[in-house]
Formats: C-alpha cells, sequence, structure tokens
C-alpha cells in the first residue's frame, strides 16, 4: 500500500512538473510596435498684466455719501503702491506681460479704500477664456465669502471688501486682446489696528471653446 | 479576449490618460493678484505728568502716582480725603501712532468702589496741538505753573491761553497739554475715611475722522 500511494505522488509531481513546462512552452510575449507622433503646438496660450496700471485712494464723505479721490479732510496718512512682476514673453507672439500684480497698502485704517486698476492681455496666440477667481488669504487668517464679497475673520464679519469690475470671469479675449478691470479693496470697522493682512486673486484661464 | 488584449487596452488607457492630464496642464494656466495691508495704530499716551498739591492738603493727606506702561492711564493713590481735598493734575500728551488722533476728556475710575465718582467733580482744561519740537518748559501753562496762583482752588485757571474745546484733532507726533482739577466735594462714608483711594485717569484715543 505504501509503495502505491508512493507511485501516486510521483506520478502527479510529474504531471504538474509536464503542465508547467508545457505551459510555459505555449505562453509568449507579444511586442506590440507603435510609432506616436505628438501634434506640434504651434499656436501659443498665455496671459497677464501689461500697463496701464495704477492705484488712487478714495473715501466716502460721511455728510454726503459721495464717493471721492484721496483721504478724507485731505490727510495724507495711508499709502498704496501697486507694481508688476514675473515678466514673461510669449515665444508665438513676442508679447510680454506679467503674471503678478503687487499691491501694498500701509498705514490702512477702517474706511480707506484703494481702487487699482489694471490691464489684462492675452499676449498668446489662441483665443482665451478666463474661467474661474479663486480669492483667497495666504495667510489663512481670514476666508472668502463670496455673498458678503469680502474677506472675513473666524467670526464672519467683513475685514477686508474686495470687488473686481466688471467681472473678470467669463471673459473672451481673443489673441493680443485687451481688457480693463478695477479691483476695489475696502478695509472694514473690522479690521484690527497694527495688524497685517494678506490677500490673493487667483485669475484661471484656459483656451476658449 | 485574449490576455495580450486586456494587456493592450490597459496601456492604452493608461497612455490617454497621461496625455489628457498633460495636455490640460498645457491648455491651461493662471495669474494672480497679490495683496498686502499694514494697518495702522492708534496711539495718544502720556509723556510727562505733573500732580499738583497744595501746602494745605498736604498737611492731611498723601498723593504718589505712577504712569502705566502703556502709557494710557495714570493711577494715583491719594490717603485721608475729605470734602475740599483737591489736587491738579498735568499731563503732555502726545500722538503716538500712525493715525491722526482726537483729544477727548478723559475716563475716571476709583478702587475701590467705583462709586466714588459720585463724591468727586473734575474740570478739565486742555492746550494745543503743538509740534513735536514744541519746548514745554518755556509753556505758560505748563513750564512754570504753580498751584494756587495759576491753578486756583476753585477748579479754574490763571492763564492768559485760551483753552482749546475738545475734541480737537492732534497729528502724529503732535502733543496737547491737559490740566485736571480734581475735587472732593462729599464727606466720604465713615467706614472709609482713612483708607488709601486709588484714582485712574484713563486717555481715550480715537480717530480723529
Amino acid at each position: 500500500m505504501k509503495e502505491k500511494i508512493l507511485t501516486f505522488l510521483t506520478c502527479i509531481f510529474i504531471a504538474m512538473s509536464i503542465s508547467g513546462f508545457t505551459y510555459a512552452q505555449w505562453n509568449d510575449t507579444i511586442v506590440v510596435r507603435n510609432t506616436m507622433t505628438l501634434g506640434q503646438w504651434n499656436d501659443t496660450l498665455n496671459m497677464g498684466f501689461v500697463y496701464p496700471l495704477n492705484c488712487t485712494e478714495y473715501h466716502t464723505n460721511p455728510y454726503t455719501g459721495k464717493l471721492l479721490p484721496g483721504e478724507y479732510l485731505d490727510k495724507d496718512v495711508g499709502k498704496c503702491e501697486c507694481q508688476y512682476k514675473d515678466l514673461v514673453t510669449d515665444l508665438g507672439t513676442g508679447i510680454s506681460a506679467n503674471k503678478t500684480l503687487n499691491i501694498t497698502i500701509t498705514n490702512a485704517y477702517p474706511s480707506y479704500e484703494v481702487h487699482c486698476n489694471f490691464t489684462v492681455q492675452n499676449i498668446g496666440q489662441l483665443p482665451l477664456h478666463i474661467n474661474e477667481t479663486v480669492i483667497s488669504d495666504p495667510s489663512a487668517t481670514l476666508t472668502w465669502n463670496s455673498t458678503l464679497s469680502a474677506l472675513v475673520d473666524a467670526d464672519d464679519k467683513p475685514v477686508i471688501d474686495i470687488t473686481i469690475t466688471p467681472d473678470l470671469v467669463c471673459n473672451n479675449l481673443s489673441s493680443e486682446a485687451k481688457m480693463w478691470f478695477e479691483l476695489v479693496i475696502h478695509i472694514t470697522q473690522n479690521a484690527e489696528e497694527c495688524h497685517q493682512y494678506t490677500l490673493q486673486v487667483k485669475i484661471m484661464y484656459e483656451e476658449a471653446p | 479576449m485574449t490576455k495580450n488584449q486586456i494587456s493592450a487596452l490597459f496601456m492604452t488607457i493608461t497612455i490617454v490618460l497621461s496625455l489628457a492630464g498633460l495636455t490640460y496642464a498645457h491648455w491651461a494656466d493662471s495669474f494672480k493678484i497679490l495683496g498686502r495691508v499694514k494697518m495702522a495704530h492708534i496711539l495718544v499716551g502720556i509723556k510727562s505728568e505733573k500732580v499738583l498739591i497744595s501746602k494745605d492738603v498736604q498737611k492731611y493727606s498723601t498723593v504718589n502716582y505712577t504712569v502705566s506702561s502703556d502709557e494710557h492711564t495714570l493711577a494715583i493713590n491719594c490717603t485721608n480725603i475729605k470734602p475740599c481735598w483737591y489736587i491738579w493734575v498735568g499731563l503732555v500728551l502726545q500722538n503716538q501712532g500712525d493715525l491722526p488722533g482726537k483729544v477727548k476728556p478723559p475716563e475716571y475710575s476709583y478702587d475701590p468702589p467705583d462709586t466714588w465718582g459720585a463724591y468727586f467733580e473734575t474740570t478739565e482744561y486742555f492746550y494745543g496741538p503743538y509740534p513735536e519740537n514744541t519746548g514745554f518748559g518755556g509753556l505758560e501753562m505748563w513750564g512754570k505753573v504753580t498751584i494756587v496762583e495759576d491753578l486756583r482752588p476753585n477748579g479754574t485757571v490763571a492763564f492768559t491761553t485760551p483753552s482749546t474745546p475738545t475734541p480737537f484733532p492732534i497729528d502724529p507726533a503732535e502733543k496737547a497739554v491737559m490740566w485736571i482739577w480734581i475735587h472732593c466735594k462729599l464727606d466720604i462714608p465713615d467706614d472709609a475715611q482713612g483708607d488709601t483711594l486709588t484714582l485712574y485717569i484713563n486717555i481715550v484715543d480715537d480717530v480723529a475722522f
């Protein structure tokens, strides 16, 4: 009986070895050779800030409610500066534009308001479409509340009102076309003295459909 | 479908997905506006102080005083207060902030208890504003002021310079002089007689606009 069992096990072992060998014999590798030619992007996609650019202080007359240039009572307290940075030149059109607009406001106080007029140009060859703007505080102290159109504090109170006119989103610009916008930054009564606030407006664009 | 066909399909999907991501990244881009807002601060503080006590009052009462570290409060400790007790407190205020400030009458508080305000009466006189480099030693209402002659026991002053009505604006770095007559008009409660009273003069600062 013992010999029969040993013979049976040996047969199984041999059968399994053969089946593995057979599988290896009948299995092979197919090499798919394919040549892919990627399309060449001759048309460039590029948008940025170009001149003119200017920042102006404004105040609201407390008696008439009228918006007037300068500070109240002709005071010279707050300061605002704006400048472009990160210059790039489009290889397709040879036109240059800036990828960043820096606005610096110092000695700000509640009710202080700055109007920044900037120009956006499609410096690429393709028609472009501004599809989204994301307003945020890079320091994460404030959060954007689109209903209030303001960066708000932890209690949801507006600290910096931000408006851009006309609305950046949904604008189509053909190659080399320009558009003018006005960004208004208004400091509210909830802003705290001696604090430093930051804000970022990220403008996203894509090829126009 | 053979194993090789499945592998080819899988590889095709992988390549297509990779290209889709690459294509999207190539056909969409962004640029940004960065803003930094530095808020101003408001501080109308005490730069110099005088507490003048008549010889009559000095016979029965002791008075000492300290200015708080934030320069906003003068604390005066007084003993043996009784009706007709009075002192004159002189303060040189300076706008040490970035914003035009407003000089207003101070606020008073008492310890203990705060209700002791009912036993006292106060009269304030304001002079200024003066430029930062004004020599106060030569000013009639500061340099050589004497109690009783210039600052009378009845709360009036003998200065020829007229006082400035409050509130009045004080620009950054400018100074102003304030004199306060503090007079005990009623008998303090029996159980409190002989105790030390601390009287606080709190400077109120406010933005001028």
